[in-house]
């Protein structure tokens, strides 16, 4: 884009910023700027419109960065902005860009959120950089997770809404302001459509291919409809959810079959269009979502109960898996919902897709998770029967509860600060209790109670972090696109983060739960009871990455391991795991917070995090990965599937928002097996697992890919929470794949 | 007390699909005495429990060396040697190999610690018509621990499968038939001279336990190991038909094709093999076989293949 353009953007958006004191003015001014500003134009083959690219400055609840620290609301963007620097620039528009850059760095939410934190907070998380700087636990600045209420959009439309706003703001003449507000953004919603139909009609110009062509009139027509009008189409429905979704910056879609399938049954009923136009749509749907490349998020949700149109759900369900099949990517993250009693085509279908290579669907099961949220979240069954997984896997209540996930915990790093009294090895940092050294502990109950105090006194500094994050959201922004499409905001005339919603909860990352378990039976056996070594020596070999300690090492990897349905590693499994999930969950009762829970969902930071935590008792040497999700660590698992399974089902599923489990099978076993397969995951389910993600390999796929990347381009894999394209991996994050269990 | 009884196993293979139907954890029993040639499994030959190295994973890094208190190990010109006539099979090398290169083939399990392993995956074996298969060695080695465990399984409805090569008093046989839902039944040899050489198995004795369990209605899959120039042929091909078609309990025939897996396990236990058998049986010529008996029987012939087998460790 052209210099000028960008350098007026930016400081027309920082202008208007710095103009308005009024939170909601603000925003409202500033989305002006913004959009359509930010939406990138239609490109060849678009079914739809809403792709967009990120400018240095712009509003958003949670922007996609990999950097540390990056704030949330008004968020700066140095990537973009050091892209700017790359123009040839005059002197004044140097200063010019400095003065903003200035200005941006102080005014952030990170920054802000910080700078409040009290000195027992700073303490316990020195540093936001928890890529690259070893820590306990560090903060997450984001409001990350919202799911919004699609149905409602699209039941209504755009006109119903603000008819709505409007009738509640007669009634209620103290939130008026509020009321102007979202109705102004829903005015920047309806710019942005004229602004799409406009491109659209210069685009079709220049297209030959006359279905296209074709297309392209409609998807013009739609536009000017869903300005005005309840969408009457599949196309202008699915069109009105995506560009909604884009422009609120919300990352994940819920529960599409719900919201979308009466558009497809009515248009299939009335002939509109065929199946395979529908399955056209769907797919170029998913390849919207595929450009916008949210990689660890852009969950789209099927079927499971409490869908109002349970029948027509199911239908549109097996499109999008079939759409998944066609576009063989890692987005959208497909999530099927089963239940004992569901259609079984649907099961049937996602073996098949899944059995294709792709590691789509990921597979829910309502029977233990209704119950298990009902309880977590001390909500209703009725209510509990929306919940979503999000992103890499936390469960919210679609467009009822918030839950961003704010913090990071590493247990394994707990752990090792505990035996050092305090202190964190490699920094020298002081960032835990002084409870004592490693030879102060006398027995195995000193040792786990210690680290259990330790670990609290993180998390209570965690809660308090993600309290203070709200607060500084609702005094930052109303958020408005997402207040208008959340329950009771436009009821109670507050915005998602001042009160608007019932459930405001957060959600705590955990990292390390596993190698965790196996290092205190590891510790158990062979410090206190066999008394191989002492805890002391433990504390050195760890120190020294066990060089020189090749025997002792060895003992401990051929302790018992969780995973392997063994009652001493799986009970110590339990433990920890109860330990964290409770704790956390009380803070409920230090803060305003309605729920708090563990999420053990994992991106990659069991990698990463991995990479600064020392040697531990389980075996495990330094700088390496720690086990992914609830799974046991890789190649630890050796009595077979069944067993892992087993082992799985014994953490309690009802003291948190959602733990992963990800297995790697074999192509074989879809092929040969199918129906023992499926016989498998019944009993999975039926003995109280929560959820499956699945990859599906050949024995040598992963090992030749690492040899002859060119041939794997389309080799996909999960990660934790989210699917990759192997040959894109960092290459520990590739070996940590490779080492999980084959089944 | 029948409950008190110990067997020593050497395997244990949870979620086991190719031993009877549906998911199935099979127990693999020690003791076995035919010496097949192509026997696979040399590790059950011996009742009691061994040690095993596996040479070619050996790193030298003497950790065993320096645990053993019997001088088992010693490391000479950068091989490491075993004397496995002082090994106690204390364990403790196996503990420390830095490899998995060292193992003990064979644990002792009483009846009711072994029971409450195989239940725990009782809601697979339902959701999959699936139980429990005992195999070996040959397990009537071990009939009394083994019919207390199936008595065990039975009482918890749990499909029940014996893996047996049938060389066995009779009298075992029917003291085990009524807790045995379903025999793998092998039948190996069928030309009289080849047993000296190639198993030590008695042929009568087989087809009269097959007759006995025909007399008593017991459903029976027949297995056939399949080697390339020991009874791949027309004479023996002919005789499995006969027995089919005489002993109508016979429901379905797996070929079990040679393969030469078991080669290295000969090597770790320090025995040598007595037969070298050069090929693997070649797909043509197996094919043949199956056509032969798909036209001469109306039961199902299936040929095993363990490309697709899911490995085990």
């Amino acid at each position: 884009m052209d210099k000028q353009i960008l350098i007026k953007y930016f400081k027309d958006f920082t202008r208007v910023y710095q103009k308005n004191t009024d939170i909601i003015k603000r925003e409202v001014e500033c989305l002006k700027v913004q959009y359509p500003f930010m939406f990138s134009t239609i490109e060849e083959g678009d079914l739809f419109v809403g792709k967009y690219e990120y400018p240095v400055v712009y509003f958003v609840p949670q922007t996609y960065s990999n950097r540390a620290g990056v704030g949330f609301a008004y968020v700066f963007d140095e990537v973009k902005y050091n892209e700017l620097l790359q123009f040839d620039l005059s002197d004044i528009e140097k200063r010019e860009l400095d003065e903003l850059k200035s200005f941006w760095e102080r005014e952030n939410t990170a920054y802000k959120t910080r700078a409040a934190f009290s000195k027992e907070m700073q303490k316990a998380l020195p540093t936001d950089n928890w890529i690259e700087e070893p820590g306990v636990a560090f903060p997450l600045y984001r409001m990350a997770g919202s799911i919004l209420n699609y149905d409602f959009l699209l039941q209504n439309g755009i006109s119903g809404i603000l008819k709505i706003i409007e009738d509640k703001k007669k009634s209620k003449s103290e939130a008026s302001v509020f009321n102007n507000g979202m109705i102004t953004a829903l005015d920047v919603f309806k710019s942005t459509c004229d602004y799409y139909a406009l491109e659209i009609k210069s685009f079709s110009k220049n297209v030959k291919d006359k279905k296209y062509k074709e297309h392209l009139q409609k998807l013009h027509n739609s536009l000017i409809e869903i300005k005005t009008e309840k969408p009457k189409s599949l196309l202008a429905a699915i069109q009105l959810m995506f560009l909604y979704n884009s422009i609120s910056g919300s990352l994940n879609y819920g529960r599409i079959d719900e919201y979308l399938s009466d558009f497809l049954i009515a248009d299939l009923e009335s002939g509109k269009i065929t199946r395979e136009e529908a399955q056209i749509y769907i797919n170029g749907l998913w390849k919207m979502m595929i450009a916008r490349n949210t990689v660890f998020d852009g969950r789209a949700i099927i079927g499971g109960k409490g869908r109002r149109n349970e029948k027509n759900a199911d239908q549109f369900a097996v499109i999008a898996m079939e759409a998944t099949r066609i576009t063989n990517d890692i987005l959208p993250q497909l999530t099927l919902r089963l239940y004992d009693g569901m259609n079984t085509e649907l099961l049937e279908k996602a073996i098949d897709v899944i059995g294709e290579g792709n590691t789509f669907p990921m597979l829910y099961n309502d029977d233990v998770n209704i119950n298990a949220v009902h309880k977590a979240f001390d909500i209703s069954q009725k209510e509990a029967e929306n919940y979503s997984p999000y992103g890499c896997g936390e469960y919210i209540i679609h467009n009822k509860s918030f839950g961003s996930p704010n913090g990071i915990i590493n247990l394994l790093k707990s752990l090792e600060v505990t035996l050092n009294n305090g202190k964190e090895k490699i920094t020298g940092r002081e960032v835990g209790l002084k409870l004592g050294e490693a030879k102060d502990y006398k027995s195995y109950g000193d040792i786990l109670n210690a680290y259990k105090k330790q670990t609290e006194y993180f998390i209570d500094q965690l809660a308090l972090q993600q309290e203070l994050g709200y607060n500084i959201a609702g005094e930052t922004a109303p958020f408005l696109f997402l207040s208008i499409l959340y329950d009771d905001c436009i009821e109670n005339g507050k915005s998602i983060f001042n009160g608007g919603i019932k459930y405001l909860g957060g959600t705590l990352e955990s990292y390390g739960n596993t190698n965790t378990a196996d290092s205190f039976s590891a510790i158990k056996k062979l410090v206190f009871e066999e008394k191989v070594f002492s805890l002391e020596q433990l504390w050195e070999m760890m120190k020294a990455n066990f060089v020189g300690y090749e025997k002792e090492r060895q003992l401990m990897l051929h302790s018992p391991k969780y995973g392997n349905d063994i009652e001493i590693a799986d009970s110590t499994a339990i433990d920890i795991h109860s330990h964290l999930c409770n704790y956390t969950r009380d803070q409920i009762n230090k803060t305003s917070l309605h729920n708090y829970l563990i999420v053990n969902i994992n991106n990659n930071a069991n990698t990463v995090l991995g990479r600064t935590t020392l040697a531990s008792a389980d075996g495990r040497l330094e700088n390496t990965s720690m086990a992914n999700g609830n799974a046991a660590t890789g190649g630890m698992d050796k009595n077979g599937i069944t067993a892992l399974l087993n082992s799985l089902v014994k953490l309690d599923s009802e003291i948190h928002a959602g733990a992963v489990q990800n297995l790697k099978l074999s192509k074989e076993l879809f092929k040969k097996y199918k129906t023992k397969l499926i016989a498998l995951l019944k009993g999975y389910f039926k003995s109280g697992g929560a959820q499956l993600m699945l990859t599906v390999l050949s024995k040598d796929d992963l090992k030749n890919a690492r040899i002859r990347p060119e041939l794997y381009p389309n080799l996909l894999v999960r990660v934790g929470g989210y699917s990759a394209r192997f040959v894109e991996l960092e290459s520990d994050i590739q070996d940590e794949i490779i080492s999980r269990t084959l089944y | 007390m029948l409950s008190d009884q110990i067997g020593k196993i050497f395997d244990i293979q949870r979620f086991a699909l190719n031993d009877g139907p549906g998911i199935r954890t099979t127990i693999f029993m020690k003791g076995c005495s035919l010496a097949c040639a192509w026997c696979h499994n040399p590790e059950s030959w011996d009742v009691k429990s061994e040690l095993g190295f596996k040479e070619d994973k050996c790193s030298l890094c003497k950790n065993c060396e320096d645990v053993c208190e019997y001088d088992v190990h010693s490391f000479e010109n950068g091989k490491h040697l075993l004397d496995r006539s002082k090994c106690q099979l204390c364990g403790k090398c196996v503990e420390v190999c830095s490899e998995n290169a060292l193992k003990i083939y064979g644990e002792d399990y009483t009846t009711e610690d072994l029971y409450s392993l195989v239940q725990k995956d009782k809601v697979y074996y339902e959701e999959s018509g699936g139980g429990i298969t005992i195999s070996g060695g040959e397990p009537l080695q071990q009939w009394q621990f083994v019919k207390e465990v199936f008595r065990l399984a039975k009482m918890d409805n749990i499909h029940t499968c014996l893996d047996t090569s049938g060389y066995a008093d009779t009298s075992v046989i029917e003291k085990l038939i009524s807790a045995v839902d379903l025999f793998l039944y092998d039948y190996k040899l069928s030309n009289e001279d080849d047993y000296s050489s190639y198993s030590k198995i008695d042929k009568e004795i087989v087809i009269n336990n097959l007759r006995i369990l025909n007399k008593n209605d017991k459903e029976v899959i027949l297995r056939c190991p399949i080697v390339n120039e020991i009874n791949d042929n027309e004479y023996h091909v002919n005789e499995i038909i006969q027995l089919a078609n005489k002993y109508k309990n016979i429901k379905q025939i797996d070929l079990l094709t040679y393969h030469n897996y078991g080669e290295n396990k000969y090597l770790e236990l320090g025995r040598q093999k007595k037969f070298e058998i050069q090929n693997e049986i070649n797909s043509k010529n197996l094919n043949m076989i199956r056509e032969h008996f798909v036209k001469n029987l109306d039961i199902p012939v299936n040929i095993s293949n363990n490309d697709y087998e899911v490995e085990s460790n």
